[in-house]
């Protein structure tokens, strides 16, 4: 088995925000993406209000890299601008995690989940207004 | 803000971070009647006697490491004279393979083995592959069985030599070795059998099951990493080319000086895996199967290898919707394995699950837990709780996503 970094092992064992988004105001946004050779899948749930991220959740399936990366997004996209959801690439989050370079592959879901939100931001209509 | 429903909610911790150690199958804590056999060749000067040498404690070492070999002897009705020592199960092989094919060479150089055969059997034949010989690797069913009839389809008028393991390092599944042996005697094809897994646990007997060569370890078995043998059934009247060189120990086999307290060690832990062979297979099958029932309160788990052909000591269960690698992070307090310990790094599902057609996903999903002398009932009972526990919580942090994939 891997040696994880102290970073893996927090969010591994204590993820952020896993499961769905309850109803409240703002735009909801999710995006999903996994690839079947790598045995990963992950869906995100992003609610955005004024251009804010103003919660994140997810959903994930894969080795531990995959669930803390995950529960790292969830944690720290809240409270940033939407275009966050464009700018976390899966390169940034294998550097904070300390991820091997033979696995950063897995966690490009992430990153296409990521985009795949912000393209549904886009495609609202809203995020031309900074006050939507 | 509106807070995720169930956030913070799912913890991986466990609850309790007592190690549990499920892992037998890659290695056996050294019983102290071991350790104290071993003590008086560890210290003063028995540490320095070399069992080649003249003098008197020289010739003691080399009476302790005979009488070492009557007990492995012993467990698999050999004559001490047939035991080669090694350095552990993987040069046992190499020797086997290596050094039969070469002596055979003139008659003939084809080779039978199985798909799931350890990597040292396989990787051994891939060399033999390079040197020319003709390797047929046969495919087991989905019970990680081997069909005896396409084990004698696969013998051909030049094949020397088979290689088949008695059980299986990852599923537990047994090997008909009886049969595979009777046909070898009658195809004049010498047998050799990978007993790393078996030996102390099921019965062998070089001349009654037909078995030429018998590699064997001794940290499967409760003995000291570090030391293996390999059994040469000399009745048949056989010999190996070595593949070492030097002075001549061990009749020029294998040269090299004998690690006494090694090799000490492994005799005791022979000794007792004979003393133990009427009682303790039963004792851990039945843990065994009660970890199997208790896992069975998950849905979309499954059992890999024949259920009713199996080692006591192995169970290999797959969990639908649960990576491999996250359930063992997830269980890091209880010692078991994702495959086999002497392959995986945990990225990659494993090549024995997936020969008997398990699915990438439900091949890196599986979980190996093997059990030993030191399992107690207390243990298994808190593993199946970790594990239920574990399961269920990577199940919820997947859901509805392990659906789909």
């Amino acid at each position: 088995m891997s040696s994880y970094s102290a970073l893996v092992r927090t969010h591994f064992f204590a993820p952020h925000g896993t499961g769905e988004l309850a109803t409240g105001p703002g735009l909801v946004v999710s995006g999903k993406a996994g690839a079947q050779a790598d045995r990963v899948a992950v869906a995100f749930q992003l609610r955005v209000a004024a251009g804010v991220i103003d919660a994140c959740v997810f959903r994930a399936r894969g080795c531990p890299y995959v669930i803390a990366a995950a529960s790292l997004v969830a944690a720290e996209l809240p409270g940033q601008s939407a275009t966050a959801m464009r700018e976390l690439t899966a390169r940034l989050l294998a550097d904070r995690l300390a991820v091997p370079r033979d696995r950063l592959g897995r966690l490009l879901a992430i990153e296409d989940a990521l985009r795949t939100c912000w393209q549904a931001w886009e495609n609202s209509g809203l995020s031309a207004s900074p006050s939507s | 803000m509106h807070k995720p429903m169930s956030e913070a909610s799912i913890s991986l911790e466990p609850a309790d971070d007592r190690l549990i150690y499920l892992d037998y199958a890659s290695g056996t804590p050294v019983d102290p009647m071991v350790t104290a056999a071993m003590q008086p060749w560890l210290t003063g000067v028995g540490s320095a006697a070399n069992a080649s040498a003249s003098h008197r404690i020289g010739q003691s070492a080399a009476a302790a490491c005979v009488r070492a070999s009557e007990q492995v002897a012993g467990l698999v009705n050999a004559s001490p004279d047939e035991i080669v020592w090694t350095s552990g199960a993987t040069e046992s092989i190499n020797l086997a393979l290596l050094g039969a094919a070469r002596f055979q060479s003139e008659r003939g150089r084809h080779i039978v083995t199985c798909v799931t055969e350890h990597p040292a059997v396989l990787k051994t034949c891939d060399e033999l592959r390079r040197q020319g010989y003709d390797v047929t690797v046969l495919p087991v069913d989905s019970g990680g069985l081997l069909s005896i009839d396409a084990f004698v389809a696969a013998l051909q008028p030049d094949t020397v030599l088979a290689s088949i393991m008695h059980v299986n390092n990852e599923t537990g599944v047994i090997h008909d070795i009886d049969s595979i042996g009777m046909v070898c005697r009658d195809h004049g094809v010498l047998l050799h059998v990978d007993a790393a897994q078996s030996a102390g646990r099921l019965p062998l007997d070089v001349r009654a099951q037909g078995i030429d060569l018998l590699s064997l370890s001794a940290h499967k078995l409760y003995g000291p990493k570090g030391v293996g043998a390999l059994c040469l059934n000399r009745q048949r009247s056989r010999r190996v080319e070595p593949l070492l060189f030097g002075g001549g120990q061990q009749r020029g086999l294998r040269p090299g000086t004998l690690p006494t307290h090694q090799v000490v060690g492994m005799g005791q832990a022979c000794e007792l895996g004979a003393d133990h062979l009427s009682t303790e297979p039963a004792k851990v099958a039945s843990l065994r199967d009660t970890l199997w029932m208790n896992l069975q309160q998950l849905d979309g788990i499954q059992l890999n290898g024949q259920a009713d052909q199996r080692a006591c000591h192995i169970l290999n269960v797959s969990f639908s919707g649960v990576d491999g690698e996250s359930l063992l992070l997830a269980l890091e307090d209880l010692a078991v394995s994702a495959g086999a310990a002497c392959t995986s790094d945990g990225a990659e599902p494993s090549a024995v699950l997936r020969s008997l057609g398990c699915s990438d996903t439900q091949a890196s999903s599986a979980v190996r837990f093997s059990l030993g002398r030191h399992t107690s009932a207390e243990e298994v009972e808190q593993a199946s709780m970790r594990v239920v526990g574990a399961v269920t919580r990577l199940r919820t942090i997947a859901e509805p996503l392990a659906q789909q994939t």
